[in-house]
């Protein structure tokens, strides 16, 4: 199949009407000649499948670290007019609210690593990771109906964080119009024992430093330097959103067929947007996602803490405060220029980060002047950038860049490439000191399970829907 | 474990399951699915749940039932080891699940699964012959 698909340019190749039945618009990959030698077939029939949709604009997007997903693929931006579209839990995934929090300190890499062992130590005891983990903050309903309406602010009112973590949070951590009761039961039970705690997957907490600084002007903005210490938090909203995930596919599954929209793929059952069941599931969606937002804002907390105990300082010594915080699985209605127009759109990032540019009007007066902080994580032994977002990704991709690295090795895969290997030696040896909560995780997670995020990188820079302002390397690792 | 292969995806993890019958696919899968979780063997039969489910089909069954467990271990810890299957149509299940809570000292941490997702779900039930092949959201 992969011989109709069209390379435009160095960056994007085009997957066009007729390459699959039933696309209204062509598919855009952001992709250059180096990793399309990884593009999956199934991932490209993905990207064709949701240009299928109903109401969908423009084009069907995917980012350079497409792999294959759930009916969208794992990279995928797809936007839908709110009154001819649709909304679907398969654009946005299992795990709402995915997403990416970046910590600053006032300590530089030389001054953490005597301590390196120590802190890990500390966060790996003060957040709770790994499978049947439960968290120290325990939700009673009434909290849990709080979370899911307020997000980020309900963890500021317990005595976590400060009222500027707000504004330094895509959505200002919270989404508004959440109706509490369209979340079910069991996902506020799934949630109640895990607030304050990450998860397992590819979810991490990473102390880093800046390593190269691209971007002087935006790197000020952020309060960068070279060889300051970061922390990256990359968890989501844990059991109550993939409840809410699996909650919705029936429903939805049944929306479809009552409202005559064909489906390619089940997991891509959706509802028209201004739909009773659409209403339902964006306002759980939107649950989950505040759900997430205070997740990462009580981790970020228990971070704060567990620097204080390791290295002795206070608070205002060690100084961590917050960069930015982005979602990067989530639909959001937004504003876009279609055409001459100015329209609204529910936009789907699955795998996808928000990148704003300078002077939008969502981004907080500290940052725009210089644009929305984008935060993309590589693998534990590489690693991570912050970007800035651009006009070029308002007008080609809806605001919208790259997530990751995306893997390159499927996780039983890399488990057998880890074979008879100590892989918590290679990354110590490597610089990288990592504690597992898993037995599994470490072989699962390895750098080279992973492309090359050089390379994912690359790709947004020169195609210009965001740009580089610092890479960050990791120096200890904390992973579920 | 016995007619259960793991099956190699991008990202997560599939499993193919065979049985005899359409009943003891639904154990089996069960059993597969808390052997990624957990040292399966470790897992004792000191308490039991009663499950009772319904779906649009024998596929939505089967996706429903899986979730069903993944949710009573995401929410209470409750790991299966023993499934008694007491009624099983086309879109209904009553069962019987024993098992134990999860304890980090005794229970290995296995993977974290998310969800059982209708990806490439393919589930076969003949008169004497059923298999299952579904993919794990990690």
């Amino acid at each position: 199949m992969t011989e109709k698909l069209i390379r435009k340019d160095e960056n994007t190749i085009e997957v066009p009407i007729g390459y699959k039945a039933g696309m209204r618009v062509p598919g855009l990959i952001y992709l250059n000649a180096q990793l399309e030698k990884f593009l999956e077939p199934q991932a490209v029939a993905q990207v064709a499948n949701v240009s299928t949709l109903p109401g969908i604009v423009g084009y069907s997007l995917a980012m350079p670290d497409i792999h294959t997903g759930y009916g969208f693929p794992i990279g995928g931006v797809a936007a839908f007019d709110l009154n001819e579209g649709i909304i679907s839990p398969g654009g946005v995934g299992y795990d709402i609210n995915c997403g990416v929090r970046l910590l600053r300190s006032n300590l530089t890499k030389q001054e953490v690593l005597p301590h390196i062992k120590d802190l890990v130590a500390a966060i790996y005891a003060n957040v709770p990771s790994g499978v049947g983990s439960k968290g120290k903050i325990k939700l009673t309903p009434d909290e849990q109906k709080n979370v899911v309406l307020k997000g980020a602010l309900w963890a500021l009112e317990q005595g976590m964080g400060s009222d500027s973590d707000l504004e330094k949070t895509e959505s200002e951590g919270m989404m508004t119009g959440v109706d509490e009761t369209s979340i079910s039961e069991k996902a506020y039970e799934r949630g109640r024992n895990q607030m304050g705690t990450l998860g397992s997957g590819n979810h991490f907490i990473e102390i880093q430093y800046v390593s190269e600084i691209f971007n002087e002007k935006a790197a000020q903005a952020f309060g960068l330097f070279e060889g300051q210490v970061t922390v990256m938090i990359h968890t989501g909203s844990r059991g109550l959103g993939h409840q809410v995930c699996t909650d919705f596919l029936p429903i939805m599954e049944r929306a479809s067929k009552k409202y005559g929209i064909e489906l390619y793929d089940r997991e891509l059952a959706c509802a028209p947007f201004h739909s009773q069941e659409a209403e339902r599931y964006f306002s759980a969606m939107k649950g989950a996602a505040n759900y997430a937002w205070a997740n990462r804002q009580s981790i970020m907390h228990l971070v704060s803490e567990s620097f204080i105990a390791a290295l002795r300082g206070s608070p205002s010594s060690i100084g961590l405060s917050l960069v930015y915080d982005v979602a990067h699985n989530i639909a959001k209605e937004e504003t876009h220029r279609v055409g001459k127009r100015d329209v609204r759109l529910i936009v789907h990032r699955k795998g996808a980060t928000r990148a704003f540019p300078a002077g939008h009007p969502e981004l907080p007066d500290i940052y725009r002047a210089v644009g929305q902080p984008v935060l993309i994580p590589g693998d534990m032994g590489r690693a991570s950038f912050i970007l800035i977002g651009t006009q070029d990704a308002m007008a080609e991709t809806y605001g919208s860049t790259c997530h990751g690295a995306g893997r390159l090795l499927s996780r039983h895969g890399a488990i057998k490439a880890a074979k008879g290997r100590q892989i918590w030696k290679e990354l110590l040896d490597a610089g990288v000191t990592v504690t597992s909560a898993g037995r599994g995780t470490l072989a699962e997670e390895m750098p080279e399970a992973y492309k090359n995020i050089n390379n994912v990188i690359s790709v947004v820079d020169s195609a210009r829907i965001s740009q580089k302002v610092a890479m960050l390397k990791p120096i200890g690792v904390v992973k579920g | 474990m016995e007619g259960v292969e793991i099956l190699d995806v991008s990202g997560d993890i599939g499993l193919r399951v065979t049985a005899a019958t359409k009943e003891e696919l639904f154990v089996k899968a069960a059993c597969a699915l808390f052997s990624l979780i957990t040292d399966f063997e470790a897992i004792e039969p000191l308490e039991s749940r009663e499950i009772a489910l319904s779906a649009d089909s024998s596929d939505d069954l089967m996706v429903a039932w899986l979730n069903e467990l993944i949710y009573n271990f995401d929410a209470f810890g409750f790991l299966c080891t023993d499934v008694t299957i007491n009624k099983l149509s086309p879109k209904h299940i009553k069962a019987t699940v024993k098992g134990e809570t999860f304890d980090e000292e005794k229970h290995k941490r296995g993977f974290l699964i998310k969800a059982a997702t209708y990806h490439n779900l393919k589930l076969v039930c003949e008169p004497s012959f059923s298999s299952l092949e579904i993919i794990l959201d990690i």
